[in-house]
């Protein structure tokens, strides 16, 4: 009688260590699940950093540009005010001739 | 079998059993890992792209604004040159002779007068002097304003109007005499 109990409760035993291995397994799985949406923010955040550093450098780019294309504004407004020179006596002239007309 | 070994078998079995939850545990989460790295790459790229995008549109924003800001930057310069051109123009008829005023005065007079029944030439007080038969008025301007006696056809030939009709007609010309 005592043999049958003690293998009884070895069996008790070996089915609770079983259960406690589903358990843990289920557990794994719901934790896994779980870190699904933190997992997935943390990569969407990494590529919100990238996506600011990118438009940083383009702005960053595009500003040296605007240096340069407004020295060169400033340099073609300087050489259309020189060249106007040399067509201001004849431009008063025609002045002149359309306000006698 | 002894007890002993019964024993033995039942908790045998059971590790056993244990692995093999332990082992598909581990495969179902290692899936579940590649599922869920899949889909965060997959949103991020999306980030990426997008951001790529708007990257290259912020460039080109602040691009096309100085570019647009520069022609209108040069664009103004010419109409200031060309307001300078007018204005010597302005400044070289009044103060030159009386005598030349006189004569322009005329010319002002004769060009529109057949125009106008019964003409009446208004001339700004300052300069009616410089006129015979004209009608002397606060005008402000040189120039004449021919009118009708009965005030039905007038025709506006003071200095500041003609400027402002001849800076639209004369534009094409003055624009290629001062900037080609």
């Amino acid at each position: 009688m005592n043999e049958i109990e003690h293998i009884k409760g070895i069996e008790q035993e070996a089915e609770k260590s079983i259960e406690q291995a589903r358990d843990n397994a289920e557990k794994k799985i719901r934790e896994t699940k779980t870190e699904k949406q933190q997992i997935i923010d943390a990569e969407k955040e990494k590529a919100k950093q990238e996506v600011s550093k990118m438009i940083d450098k383009e702005k960053k780019k595009a500003e040296k540009e605007v240096e340069s294309l407004s020295r060169s504004i400033e340099e073609e407004i300087r050489d259309i005010r020189n060249k106007s020179q040399s067509g201001m006596e004849k431009t008063i002239q025609l002045i002149n001739k359309g306000l006698m007309e | 079998m002894g007890l002993d070994e019964l024993e033995s078998r039942i908790k045998k079995d059971a590790e056993e059993k244990i692995q093999v939850i332990d082992k598909e545990t581990e495969e179902k989460i290692a899936k579940l890992r590649d599922e869920i790295n899949q889909e965060a790459k997959a949103e991020s790229g999306k980030i990426l792209r997008e951001g790529e995008q708007e990257a290259k549109l912020a460039y080109r924003r602040i691009i096309a604004d100085i570019v647009i800001k520069g022609k209108d930057k040069i664009e103004k310069e010419k109409n200031t040159i060309i307001d300078e051109a007018f204005n010597k123009t302005r400044d070289s008829i009044l103060k030159s002779s009386e005598s030349d005023k006189t004569r322009f005065l005329n010319k002002l007079v004769d060009k529109d007068k057949n125009k106008v029944p019964n003409p009446k030439v208004i001339v700004d007080k300052k300069y009616a002097p410089l006129l015979k038969n004209s009608v002397a008025a606060d005008l402000g301007d040189f120039g004449v304003i021919i009118e009708s006696k009965d005030g039905k056809v007038r025709i506006d030939n003071t200095l500041n109007s003609k400027i402002e009709r001849l800076k639209v007609t004369l534009k094409p010309q003055i624009s290629s005499l001062l900037f080609k």
